[in-house]
């Protein structure tokens, strides 16, 4: 005999589940590039508000359904882990995305390989990322599933047996599910490349084929004279660098580390030319080089001067890579990160560093994952489990702020995911009241070892991990590392495919601040510009998806050119846009640039100095607010963009309101530039024909065997680039975005290293929020445009 | 015999108004998803039932069944009874809410208000007060330090547009010359006091904005600075008595509007009831169209606003049209 609610078909049941499967609140919970397709989801094309899912919880405890969208990374486990079991029964997990499906294209140290080894998954959304209408599938497929498979009577009534919220397992690497990216028992086939070593083939003749040397340098007028003054005044402790082959890009100097500070002061301070900004500073593991170097290390740094639009390369062996060398921080106080940074990664020591804490990975990890010899792929490395989330409890507030926490402090701790963080970063709030005291902040929970990920994925493969270094701004970004590449071995661009790359560049910068408009005035509270905002900025995906087949993460570009040449139809759909969305911004800014509630809200919140702006390494419409007229398309021009008629706009105060227009006047030129592309954009080879390190133009490999057989090279083995390094900046909607590639004269880098404008933009935040209410702190994060793997990598 | 009819009809007359405010809270949210979509271009909920007629019923159902979360570290009695209190004390004050004139029943004349008390507004200025300890003492004991943040602005909020609102009444009470909410209804035959006491009327609408938590004010729960405010730890059926609190206290606050300052059921061509309603759900669609246009303000700006804007001008409205009504104008 049955008890009540145990038949094959109870109708409590089903009207239970009606009620349940209608209204599926999702908790706002995002960790990565597939939160904004989810987000997208709310907005006017795709409607997720139709299913009564629009309900956005902020509580986990009111949520019915966490959305996992984006990488489950190991040190943000353990609070979403924490955060599911503080949702109230009945709850369902979907996972969206590759990256938390499987860690997807992340097979890296930090990322957890699949969210199901912590979370019991009910749905899974494939794509990376999933579109809109995935996310939808996704819901319905949860819905049925609500509909077929639960019996909750029971369990409302509070008897044994019945079943609601879906499954309550996570599974466990080896007995219910394989991380294996080979599938299971396929473990005896050897996995392409490895941290320390690149993928070789059996007689691959990539080592014996001869490449052209890296273009050299030739000193300008200002670049001797430097070189001269330093030699004056530093002899050999500064020298121009003798290894072959030179560096092409900038003038290099070998530094002696004991001396680096005062080299560094007076580049910044007393040289003929002065150089204001520390743009980059990283370190190299040189043990595996194919010649070995003579030195274990060597730190990177790269200064830029604004007054003179130049930079200079600095660079400081070390003899192991235990060694310690002295601190910038005393010259430039944006030194800090970097050198935490370069400290964990490579395990150099920076003698008299303020705070010489673990800046990216977990309080307790082992190793330092940049060097040669770490393990870089997660699926070598033990499985991250259940065990290590709950082993891994995040850090006390008062340990991030550091010595500037007092006794009595009411500490909040803002994030690690928090509506107003926009993706996952902890800052730490010291309270008085409103008002904010101090402000610490503890970055990292977004790493995806994107880094170590370069030194193993051939010169093309590495393309698509760009497209996600700033989620919001896809080509851009391919954008700075081709240039960077393509500065290294010296490939010619066509001007179709110059002209190409500007246009869909600043598509990406017009559906970037799109985002950035709306996502601001929701943190002021006004809910609605969002969704204008998305209705337009649909329209540009349109136009990108039309033309290279992608919405976020096209992949586009490639070294020498593009993946294929503009579709049919390409320029009605431009000039379309061209027409409509002049009389969109000025709704904008009928709507929101006039709300006196909007001024009140911005006017003289969170400003911030030119020159404190640029010492910070403050880069992008955020230094433009701020009064300074650097902007590298026109400072510095790469690619095609000294062809084009367009405007810096700039503002004063640096203050939220300035922040702000500065955007909304960037959509117009961007707009310009757009305009002027589509108008002049030329004929002929949307691919260089230095069928050396490029593709061939795929209609070619359709005709002749030549160019099929290059094609099959370049994309299987890949290029191999001559030894070298270059950097190449270039200015991506968020700042300058600059990629410092260096090669071993392999088909991959020996190392690739990312100069985000986020890591030093945020690492200013403290000076603009300090002393604020915690309303203005929002406003201030809002308004700053800041992006997580943009920050962590 | 007369005593127990009496009984009925006023159990009666509580049953149709508890309904009528509860049945309008539910689909007051309802509207309010679709007037946002509207309003954001897109459509709002459609899919359960027709127009999404349904989408209430599901969302109730589904709150009703879900697990009630009580933290460890809360004052467990405070925190159970706190989300009541907020929902309760908006449902009570209907009960001094007059519908219509009156209708004869039997030959018995039966007044449309559950109580048509002679004190009604100082009733509901009361009710209002009262609400402010749900939303304290609720964050307060979660022990939680948004919802303690929530609950601190709430309070200081509440209480500072209460006293705004308090005295934007007292010209509505002069003209009057009653605290009944009958009365004063009676006393707007001719002229609705929106139009005789504007002032006033912009005052008790910011106010009643400030009272109900509504954008721009919506400080309490500001999702983006404060995640869900002073109900961040409530779950289930207890954060919907907070949610279905704020939809009866919308419609609370229309009917007042109505009441106070529309002329309540007074109107020409339609039957009275048809002008009461309208009248009362224009205040909450009013409301609906401020959060989807408005920006939230700074707490500071809140406190400025009242103290330094509102409540002196509603001092100095009140000395004018006392000034006014002892001139004889």
């Amino acid at each position: 005999m049955t008890g009540f609610g145990e038949g094959l078909f109870n109708p409590t049941d089903a009207v239970i589940n009606w009620a349940r499967k209608n209204s599926l609140w999702p908790f706002f919970f995002g960790l990565s590039c597939c939160f904004v397709e989810e987000a997208t989801a709310w907005g006017p094309r795709y409607d997720i508000a139709r299913f009564g899912s629009e309900v956005f919880r902020g509580s986990p405890r009111q949520a019915d359904v966490l959305i996992v969208s984006g990488t489950m990374f190991q040190k943000i486990a353990p609070v979403a882990l924490r955060l599911y079991e503080q949702m109230s029964d009945p709850k369902w997990v979907i996972s969206m995305g590759s990256c938390s499906n499987s860690g997807g294209m992340y097979d890296v140290y930090s990322v957890v390989q699949g969210s199901d080894q912590i979370l019991p998954i009910d749905v899974y959304i494939p794509g990376c990322p999933p579109r809109p209408e995935a996310v939808f599938e996704g819901l319905m497929l949860l819905q049925k599933k609500i509909a077929a498979g639960e019996k909750p009577t029971r369990p409302v009534l509070h008897l044994p047996g019945g079943s609601q919220g879906g499954r309550e397992d996570f599974l466990v690497d080896g007995a219910t599910k394989c991380r294996d990216t080979r599938g299971p028992g396929y473990a005896g086939i050897p996995i392409r490349g490895t941290a320390a070593t690149e993928p070789r083939f059996a007689g691959s003749r990539a080592e014996v084929m001869w490449t052209p040397p890296v273009p050299g340098l030739v000193l300008t007028a200002g670049q001797e004279t430097l070189a001269a003054d330093l030699a004056a005044v530093f002899g050999d402790d500064a020298r121009l660098t003798d290894t072959v082959p030179t560096p092409g890009d900038m003038p290099t100097y070998v530094v002696a580390p004991a001396r680096l500070p005062e080299v560094l002061a007076y580049l910044k301070e007393k040289a003929p030319t002065r150089f204001e900004r520390l743009e980059d500073l990283t370190a190299l593991d040189e043990t595996a080089r194919r010649v070995p170097a003579g030195h274990e290390a060597t730190v990177v740094y790269t200064l830029t001067s604004m007054s003179a639009a130049t930079m200079v390369r600095l660079t400081c062996p070390l003899p192991s890579r235990d060694s310690s060398l002295p601190t910038a921080t005393g010259v430039w106080s944006c030194a800090n990160w970097y050198e935490r940074e370069a400290a964990e990664m490579f395990g150099l020591r920076f003698d008299g560093h303020p705070d010489p804490r673990r800046l990216l990975t977990h309080r307790d990890w082992i190793g330092h994952p940049l060097r040669k010899d770490y393990e870089g792929r997660a699926t070598s490395r033990p499985a991250f489990t259940r065990a290590d989330c709950e082993r891994l409890e995040p850090v006390d507030a008062a340990e991030i702020l550091g010595r500037r926490a007092a006794a009595g402090d009411y500490l909040l701790n803002f994030g690690p995911h928090h509506y107003a963080t926009h993706g996952i970063i902890r800052y730490v709030l010291a309270m008085r009241g409103e008002r904010v005291k101090a402000m610490g902040i503890d970055i990292g929970y977004h790493h995806r070892g994107v880094e170590k990920i370069g030194e193993r994925q051939t010169w093309h493969q590495f393309i698509p991990y760009t497209d996600r270094v700033d989620y919001l701004s896809g080509i851009a970004n391919n954008l700075s590392y081709v240039t960077a590449v393509e500065q290294l071995a010296g490939i010619a661009v066509p001007p179709r495919a110059a002209y190409a790359r500007v246009m869909l560049s600043e598509l990406f910068r017009l559906s970037n601040h799109l985002m950035y408009f709306g996502t601001f005035l929701q943190d002021l509270g006004m809910m609605s510009p969002i969704f204008y905002a998305l209705r337009e900025r649909e329209m540009v995906l349109d136009i990108i998806e039309t033309i290279t087949g992608g919405r976020l993460h096209p992949a586009w570009l490639r070294l020498g050119g593009l993946a294929a040449d503009l579709p049919e139809g390409w320029k009605e759909q431009v000039d379309a846009f061209v027409k409509i969305f002049p009389g969109r911004l000025k709704e904008y800014h009928a709507g929101v640039t006039r709300n006196p509630i909007v001024r009140a809200r911005t006017k003289g919140v969170g400003g911030i100095s030119g020159a404190t702006a640029i010492d910070w390494g403050i880069t992008g419409p955020n230094l433009r607010a701020a009064g300074v007229a650097w902007d590298r398309r026109k400072a510095m021009p790469y690619g095609a963009y000294a062809d084009f008629d367009f405007d810096v706009p700039t503002r004063e105060h640096g203050d939220c309101y300035d922040r702000y227009l500065v955007r909304m006047d960037e959509m117009a030129q961007s707009l310009r530039i757009i305009e002027q592309a589509a108008a002049r954009m030329p004929g002929g080879r949307y691919l260089s024909d230095d069928a050396r390190y490029c593709l061939p133009q795929k209609d070619a490999t359709l005709r002749d065997i030549e160019s099929l057989i290059h094609h099959f090279v370049n994309v299987t083995r890949g290029p191999r680039l001559p030894a070298g390094m270059a950097y190449a900046a270039t200015e991506a909607p968020r700042g300058e975005q600059g990629y410092c590639v260096v090669s071993d004269g392999g088909c991959h880098a020996y190392r690739m290293r990312i100069r985000t404008p986020g890591f030093a933009n945020v690492q200013a935040l403290p000076l603009m929020i300090e002393g604020l209410s915690i309303a203005d702190c929002v406003a201030v994060l809002a308004s700053y445009d800041y992006i997580l793997p943009d920050i962590d990598r | 015999m007369d005593m127990l009819l009496g009984v009925v009809v006023m159990l009666v007359k509580m049953a149709v108004v508890l309904g009528v405010a509860l049945g309008l809270a539910a689909y007051m949210i309802l509207l309010e998803r679709k007037l946002l979509g509207r309003f954001q271009v897109r459509y709002g909920p459609n899919r359960v039932g027709y127009f999404g007629l349904l989408q209430p019923l599901a969302d109730g159902l589904k709150m009703l069944l879900k697990e009630d979360i009580i933290p460890d570290g809360v004052d467990r009695r405070i925190f159970l009874v706190a989300p009541a209190v907020v929902a309760g004390t908006a449902l009570a004050a209907f009960a001094v809410v007059p519908f219509g004139d009156g209708l004869t029943l039997f030959g018995h004349r039966v007044p449309q208000v559950v109580v048509d008390s002679n004190v009604g507004l100082l009733l509901v200025l009361a009710l209002s007060s009262l609400a402010v300890y749900g939303l304290a003492l609720g964050a307060w004991t979660s022990d939680n330090k948004y919802s303690l943040l929530g609950g601190i602005r709430g309070a200081a909020q509440m209480i500072s547009y209460e006293l705004a609102l308090g005295l934007s009444l007292v010209p509505v009470v002069m003209h009057a010359r009653s605290l009944s909410l009958s009365d004063i209804v009676a006393a707007q035959a001719g002229l609705p006091f929106a139009l005789l006491e504007p002032v006033a009327f912009v005052i008790f609408i910011i106010g009643s904005l400030a009272e109900t938590k509504r954008v721009p004010f919506d400080l309490p729960e500001a999702e983006n600075e404060l995640q869900a405010g002073f109900h961040t730890e409530y779950s289930g059926m207890r954060f919907a008595l907070f949610f279905v609190g704020e939809y009866v206290n919308m419609v609370l606050l229309g009917a007042v509007t109505a009441i106070f300052f529309l002329g309540g059921w007074h109107g020409p061509f339609l039957p009275p009831i048809v002008w009461l309603a309208l009248k009362v759900l224009a205040v909450p669609v009013f409301l609906i169209w401020t959060r989807a246009s408005l920006p939230r303000l700074r707490y500071d700006q809140l406190m400025a606003l009242g103290w330094k804007v509102l409540i002196p001008l509603a001092l100095l409205n009140i000395l004018v049209t006392g000034a006014l009504l002892a001139a004889g104008v």
